[in-house]
């Protein structure tokens, strides 16, 4: 029979009732509490009675080399009071006890709430705001790419998913802090009105986090992952090595924090150098990633089926693909015999695709640019395209706008010709269903060119 | 910002500091409290803890011996006018209570 059994624990840092009561079921069902940290430890006991009671003390702290003389005597007056150390994790600290008679470890309201504020303040507060303030940030840039170029953020499920990664923890980290200063308004209120510090208790505080991983897993295994592999196993290769690192990284951090402390090192030299490991870490696993990344697309380029080196008559060097394109120029007007590349690269998420074509002839650069654009839902093609026809103002300022052109020479259901300064392009945007294809010509199209192009590009023929 | 803090006492202040006109051992005083009061009055460790602390910066109480950790304490003069103060505050309500008429009887 298991005697040891360690479980993730649902309920979060400041909610003590949830916690209290989970423990004590846990007893009644023979398991006694024996660590905490990442996952709580038990072991097997025999089923008893026992009352549990969580108290948040500021001095506690993971890089205490022992429990400082204060904590010590706070131990000794629940001690005397019947009530028995169990473990302690940041600010907390856990006591239990068989005793019936024994009093509650907190008393009086006023002093409660003055205690658990402070010790709140001390690692709970700041990390949560520290933690909202990094991941935020790096939320509204993602929503800052969105609204620049809203088509390719939608079809690249690496980013995509990444952002809503972020968002499911922005929305976490939130919903904590905000539960949290309701709490502290609400007791504040009690006890200025000299009632009781109440309990922090959330019904569905184990509903909320399963949900929550849920969703992660489910963007994960999903769209992060399958649009990764979409990509190239260069990509692939690159997440799996920032992950590898990242747990890498974790275990190493509790190490050197627990080798320390054992050593007797003092709390603030320990937590210096765990911050400093963590940054320097941190920096390399990224800048690792990175490098891995590229190394990966490099070391399988060269040496592709259908890649080769060419070297311009200026000297410059450039990786010639023979990509499968659908649209080619040589399928508009006969072209010129010199060394083409066919570039395709394709971004697929759950909501959209993306392939970008490109043509191109390196010594004098005439090419044929298109994008074709795929999107699952009306209500993001209608967003969409309005970001591809949105006014943008270049350099200088000029004025890059689209407007209407006669799409029944595309085949399109609409088309938009852009113009610069009221000048017109060879460039233009055509509609069909929810796919919006964008192709930039280096020469003015023939009507026949344009059937061709809204024949293959829109319906795919 | 003491004073402020401590203008009124409650219960368990008034009790703890009245506890302290002997000299107690800080876990000592729970029980010297639940005597005091025949067990009316009940003083949680870590309400104890937090208030001896207070006590101790506000000087309403100082330390007079310490063997290991076992800290013993004592009121201060501060801590007596705190008490005082508190009784007095008392004293006035039952007072006006008095004048005023008892308004409900004793059930």
């Amino acid at each position: 029979m298991r005697q040891t059994k360690r479980t993730m624990m649902w309920y979060e840092f400041y909610q003590d009732a949830n916690i209290e009561e989970h423990l004590e079921a846990m007893a009644a069902n023979g398991w006694k509490l024996e660590k905490i940290g990442f996952f709580w430890h038990y072991r097997r006991a025999e089923p008893a009675r026992v009352r549990y009671s969580v108290t948040y003390f500021s001095e506690s702290s993971e890089f205490n080399p022992s429990p400082t003389e204060n904590e010590e005597t706070l131990r000794e007056y629940c001690a005397a009071a019947g009530w028995d150390f169990v473990a302690g994790w940041h600010q907390m600290l856990i006591f239990s006890t068989s005793r019936e008679d024994a009093p509650p470890l907190e008393t009086e309201g006023t002093v409660k709430l003055e205690a658990v504020h402070r010790a709140m303040k001390k690692n709970f507060l700041p990390s949560g705001f520290v933690i909202l303030a990094l991941f935020g940030f790096n939320l509204a840039m993602q929503l800052r790419l969105a609204e620049r170029n809203l088509p390719s953020f939608l079809a690249d499920g690496v980013q995509l998913g990444a952002a809503l990664l972020i968002l499911l923890l922005v929305c976490h980290l939130v919903w904590i802090l905000c539960s949290y200063f309701l709490w502290y308004r609400d007791a504040k209120r009690s006890v200025e009105q000299g009632g009781p510090c109440p309990k922090r208790r959330s019904r569905f505080a184990r509903a909320r986090q399963t949900v929550l991983l849920a969703a992660a897993a489910s963007v994960v295994l999903f769209m992060y992952i399958p649009a990764a592999v979409s990509v190239g196993r260069g990509t692939v290769k690159g997440l799996l090595f920032l992950l590898c690192g990242y747990g890498f990284m974790g275990v190493v951090i509790q190490l050197v924090r627990r080798w320390l402390r054992h050593r007797g090192v003092s709390a603030w030299t320990n937590r210096i150098v765990t911050i400093v490991l963590a940054f320097v870490l941190g920096t390399g696993i990224i800048g690792g990633s990175v490098f891995y990344t590229l190394w990966v697309h490099k070391s399988v380029q060269p040496g592709g089926e259908d890649t080769e080196t060419y070297i311009t008559s200026y000297g410059s060097e450039w990786q010639l693909r023979r990509d499968p394109l659908p649209l080619k120029i040589e399928d508009l007007q006969p072209i010129e015999a010199l060394p083409w590349s066919y570039e395709l690269t394709e971004h697929w998420s759950p909501l959209a695709s993306l392939q970008e074509g490109r043509q191109v002839e390196y010594e004098n650069w005439e090419s044929l640019d298109y994008e074709i654009f795929d999107v699952k839902t009306d209500f993001l093609y209608r967003a969409c395209l309005r970001n591809y026809l949105g006014t943008e103002e270049l350099v200088g300022q000029r004025w890059l706008e689209y407007s209407a052109a006669d799409e029944t020479q595309w085949g399109a259901s609409a088309a938009y010709r852009l113009s610069i300064d009221g000048e017109e392009m060879d460039t233009w945007l055509l509609c069909r269903n929810r796919r919006i294809v964008k192709i930039t010509f280096d020469w003015e199209p023939t009507p026949a060119q344009m059937a061709l192009v809204g024949k293959t590009l829109l319906t795919g023929a | 910002m003491a004073r402020e803090k401590f203008q009124t006492l409650t219960e368990q202040m008034f009790y703890i500091l009245l506890s302290l006109r002997e000299e107690l051992c800080g876990a000592d005083v729970m029980a010297r409290v639940a005597e005091l009061t025949d067990g009316r009055v009940i003083i949680g460790p870590g309400t104890l803890y937090n208030l001896l602390e207070s006590f101790l910066n506000a000087e309403m109480i100082a330390e007079t011996a310490a063997e290991g950790r076992r800290r013993s304490y004592r009121i201060t003069a501060a801590g007596e006018r705190a008490l005082l103060a508190e009784a007095d505050r008392m004293e006035t309500l039952l007072a006006d209570y008095r004048r005023l008429g008892t308004g409900g009887e004793r059930v």
